[in-house]
């Protein structure tokens, strides 16, 4: 019956919350992301 | 009820989970009734569940903040409750939810479904677009939800809510996770990597831990201080006396019993103060349109606090919401919705003639085609509030005097009684066509 669309996103962070994703594996991934993030850059887009 | 969700509808009705959300309150009452009555139709129909009907039908984008906070920790309680029973809900929709005067209700049934371990919240993402993000757009930059979310009627996504949020508020743990990761992660590449993690599996305690801590960040949001509001202090911060504010209240009370509305709407009601009062004069039910945020929340938790069956929506008067959706049908406009017995125009015209622009005859009109029985007020230019209006601008309203508007008023219908207030030349009209 689940006619929705979860969302990748979603899904990957259930997947940390639960902890199913590892926290090392996941900065691993997406390191240079959180990174841009965190020091703050507030224009474009970042993929 | 369909064939395809027959088997769902069988186990979740045979978990006691529908009878315990119908005895708390929470689900619509729904009772199956012969499927007959659809033969034309539905004639695959397996049931036939019948409800009571609405007062209103409200969309979230007509809700104050408090209200949509409601809604959302309904949503989550009602998945909760589910949780418990083995059933769980396939989506997260804010249209499942409507009110009855300032309480929540859930009304959805095919939306509850059969609980399989180890399943993902597919809800999660409808969620965070449908009530987290409209909350936490007010509660974090100030800025109303109700306009952005009647022109995009699925939500705010998190792609849109990240940039426009605080550094300093991104950093909060709850804030990244559901807004700012959500959005960074909702691209192509990233769906690789979900479909490897969507075949594990999500344990329940997982699940319902991530429901309750959304239930109590929501629980504490509380909308921005910096919100701009005009109106809200218009209850304590007006030009009444006493003596008149006694009998406005008293001539208000005796239309209401007079007309013993079945719903009576309440156009500008601000805080509630008139809507209240309606109350007690016997109106059954009340909905109030205010346009002003801070006076808006007032009058829900008016409301809420009193157990009134009363239920303040938002709406510029100038622009109602319009019929949209799929089709330009899907939800339709506000005054489509509105079938009122009663109507109460206090201190509102003014707005609409003097600080808009907008005829007289036509506000006149516009008021009385909502019921057939109405108290509407008017305010003369000399009063200071229609003054404040006109200090910044030249009058040209010429033809915004009383004598035009009663000619107005008996174009259209029939003048019952009238209440001249002293002090400040107001004029009550209570009409019936």
């Amino acid at each position: 019956m689940a006619y929705l669309d979860p969302g990748s996103a979603s899904i990957i962070i259930q997947g940390l919350i639960a902890g199913l994703v590892g926290v090392g594996a996941l900065c691993k991934l997406y390191w240079r992301r959180l990174r841009t993030l965190v020091v703050g850059r507030k224009t474009g887009p970042l993929d | 009820m369909l064939p395809h969700g027959r088997e769902d509808y069988e186990f979740v009705r045979d978990t006691g989970l529908l009878q315990e959300l119908q005895d708390r309150g929470d689900l619509i009452r729904a009772e199956p009734v012969d499927r007959d009555i659809l033969a034309a139709e539905a004639p695959d129909a397996c049931y036939v569940l019948a409800h009571p009907r609405l007062g209103v039908v409200s969309f979230p984008y007509e809700w104050s903040f408090p209200a949509l906070k409601d809604a959302a920790l309904l949503q989550l309680n009602v998945h909760l409750a589910a949780l418990e029973r083995g059933v769980t809900l396939s989506d997260a929709s804010a249209y499942n939810i409507q009110f009855e005067g300032p309480r929540a209700v859930f009304i959805d049934y095919l939306s509850f479904g059969r609980y399989r371990e180890g399943e993902f919240w597919n809800g999660h993402r409808q969620f965070c677009e449908q009530f987290l993000n409209p909350l936490l757009l007010t509660s974090l930059t100030g800025v109303p939800f109700q306009a952005w979310y009647r022109g995009n009627l699925h939500g705010i996504s998190p792609v849109e809510l990240a940039p426009l949020l605080p550094m300093r508020r991104r950093l909060s743990w709850r804030v990244f996770m559901h807004v700012v990761l959500q959005s960074r992660l909702q691209t192509p590449k990233v769906a690789d990597e979900a479909t490897r993690v969507s075949r594990m599996k999500l344990p329940l305690e997982g699940y319902k831990r991530m429901l309750t801590s959304l239930r109590d960040w929501i629980s504490g949001l509380t909308p921005s201080r910096h919100r701009t509001t005009q109106w809200e202090g218009y209850a304590t911060d007006n030009t009444y006396s006493e003596g008149d504010a006694r009998r406005k209240q008293a001539f208000v009370a005796e239309f209401v019993a007079g007309v013993q509305p079945r719903l009576l709407l309440d156009l500008g009601c601000n805080t509630g103060e008139y809507s209240a009062v309606a109350v007690r004069a016997g109106a059954r039910s009340v909905v109030g349109l205010e346009a002003d945020h801070g006076a808006l929340d007032a009058a829900y938790h008016r409301a809420r606090a009193g157990g009134l069956p009363v239920l303040p929506l938002y709406c510029d008067a100038l622009n109602p919401s319009p019929s949209q959706g799929w089709a330009g049908r899907e939800r339709p406009g506000l005054t489509e919705r509105l079938h009122a017995d009663a109507v109460l125009a206090l201190a509102l015209i003014h707005h609409m003639a003097i600080a808009h622009n907008v005829p007289l005859g036509q506000v006149v009109d516009w008021i009385i085609d909502f019921a057939s029985a109405g108290v509407i007020e008017f305010v003369p230019k000399s009063d200071p509030m229609a003054q404040r209006l006109l200090q910044l601008r030249r009058d040209i309203f010429a033809d915004y005097v009383e004598d035009a508007f009663l000619a107005h008023v008996k174009r259209r219908a029939e003048v019952v009684a009238t209440l001249r207030l002293e002090q400040s030349d107001r004029l009550l009209v209570w009409y019936r066509r």
